[in-house]
């Protein structure tokens, strides 16, 4: 029952400070997580949470636990793949590379809307996708009750569109005989 | 006066065959005539990959065609080392050592202003010209980046004064929900693409001319059934 979360390569340090805070670390345990893998790109945590959390010490990657949470994080790493597939929900930024990669997992999602940045137009993405239902979508503040709803674990499935109709329909305007006709 | 008559005359006259050209040019790569075309065995492919997410797009696509492209061309931006990494993988992966690799200055880099934007656009342009007119392809695919709009360009020049036949499809990035990117917007104001696919309702609902992905789907299994 891992918790993942990941910032990919941008730097967004609410989002990682505010998983580790109380309120959500309390609500986490709640749906019944074990264990938070965080990837956290550039950022820092807050000196709040390496006291609380890591006993003061947080250098590139760590772990701690506490209360019965396993908590892990690293900066970067060539493929996070295999940790996401590894997830029972995920947590992340509202990058469009992100949300197709957990979507085409069909994981539980959550992602997290950097209020900070202004005309964050990848952030469109997400929007459009958790209109129709396929993830959530909050910002750090509203975090922490996210996690609780109970719309999480009854997303619907997304299918990214199958590129293999339109390299059809190419084919019939460049005029190629396909292989069905 | 006989001078000043014979330029103005000339000079409508000239107008007359661009506008022309140009409305025939329309009328061959409207997605709504129906097109009877010489049926060919094989055709030569050129693509235009952006950077990052674009790049991963289009391979995405150029993944589901076989053999029957059998010349493949990718116009890379110049400082874009990635995207030509990724298509010399994808082209191995199919076994396949019959394509080349082009490369083309930006026509706009991210963040630059308008302004230097059409010098620059323009000097990429004077490139894509000789690069089209050598290559001479079948079909374009574009997606996005700077550099598609000077392609797109030129390909459409040449198809108009009909030294080419050539296809255009530009594909929109799923990333885009409720309006088009700038280069798709240009071209989808220009006409100058047969097909603009876009990926999500909303976008169809805003630019009816566009292709909406999933009823590609609907009619292609229509045929089928029929």
């Amino acid at each position: 029952m891992t918790c993942f979360v990941t910032v990919g390569t941008t730097l967004f340090e609410d989002l990682i400070n505010k998983v580790l805070s109380e309120d959500s670390l309390e609500n986490l345990k709640k749906i019944g997580i074990k264990k938070i893998l965080l990837q956290i790109g550039k950022g820092n945590f807050e000196k709040e949470v390496v006291d609380r959390v890591f006993k003061g010490v947080a250098e590139n990657e760590g772990s701690a636990s506490l209360d019965g949470l396993e908590i892990e994080f690293y900066r970067f790493k060539p493929s996070i793949s295999d940790d996401m597939a590894d997830a029972f929900i995920v947590i992340g930024h509202a990058g469009a590379g992100t949300c197709l990669e957990v979507l085409a997992l069909h994981l539980p999602f959550i992602t997290v809307t950097n209020d900070k940045l202004m005309d964050n137009h990848q952030a469109e993405l997400a929007m459009q996708l958790s209109d129709e239902g396929y993830l959530l979508q909050c910002t750090p503040s509203t975090l922490s009750e996210t996690i609780l709803k109970e719309e999480l674990f009854s997303l619907r499935q997304f299918e990214a569109p199958s590129k293999k109709f339109v390299a059809e329909h190419i084919k019939q305007m460049v005029g190629i005989k396909s292989e069905g006709s | 006066m006989f001078f000043f008559f014979f330029s103005v005359t000339a000079l409508i006259l000239f107008g007359v065959l661009i506008l022309t050209a140009f409305m025939a040019f329309q009328v061959r790569h409207s997605n709504h005539s129906a097109k009877i075309k010489p049926r060919k065995e094989k055709a030569s492919l050129c693509a235009v990959l952006g950077s990052g997410g674009h790049t991963t797009e289009m391979l995405e696509l150029i993944k589901h065609f076989g053999d029957e492209f059998n010349e493949r061309t990718y116009i890379i931006a110049d400082t874009d080392t990635i995207s030509e990494d990724k298509a010399i993988a994808h082209e191995k992966s199919r076994n396949n050592d019959k394509y080349c690799i082009e490369r083309i200055p930006r026509a706009r880099e991210v963040g630059q202003s308008y302004l230097t934007s059409i010098a620059s656009t323009f000097h990429a342009s004077v490139f894509a010209v000789k690069l089209i007119y050598r290559i001479r392809p079948d079909l374009v695919l574009l997606n996005g980046p700077g550099t598609c709009i000077p392609v797109a360009l030129a390909t459409a020049f040449f198809d108009m004064i009909r030294l080419i036949d050539t296809v255009i499809v530009y594909e929109e990035s799923i990333c885009r929900v409720k309006k088009l990117s700038l280069s798709g917007a240009i071209l989808y104001y220009l006409g100058m693409v047969d097909c603009l696919i876009v990926q999500w309702p909303g976008l169809k609902r805003k630019y009816p001319r566009a292709t909406y992905i999933h009823d590609l789907k609907k009619t292609q299994d229509d045929k089928k059934s029929d």
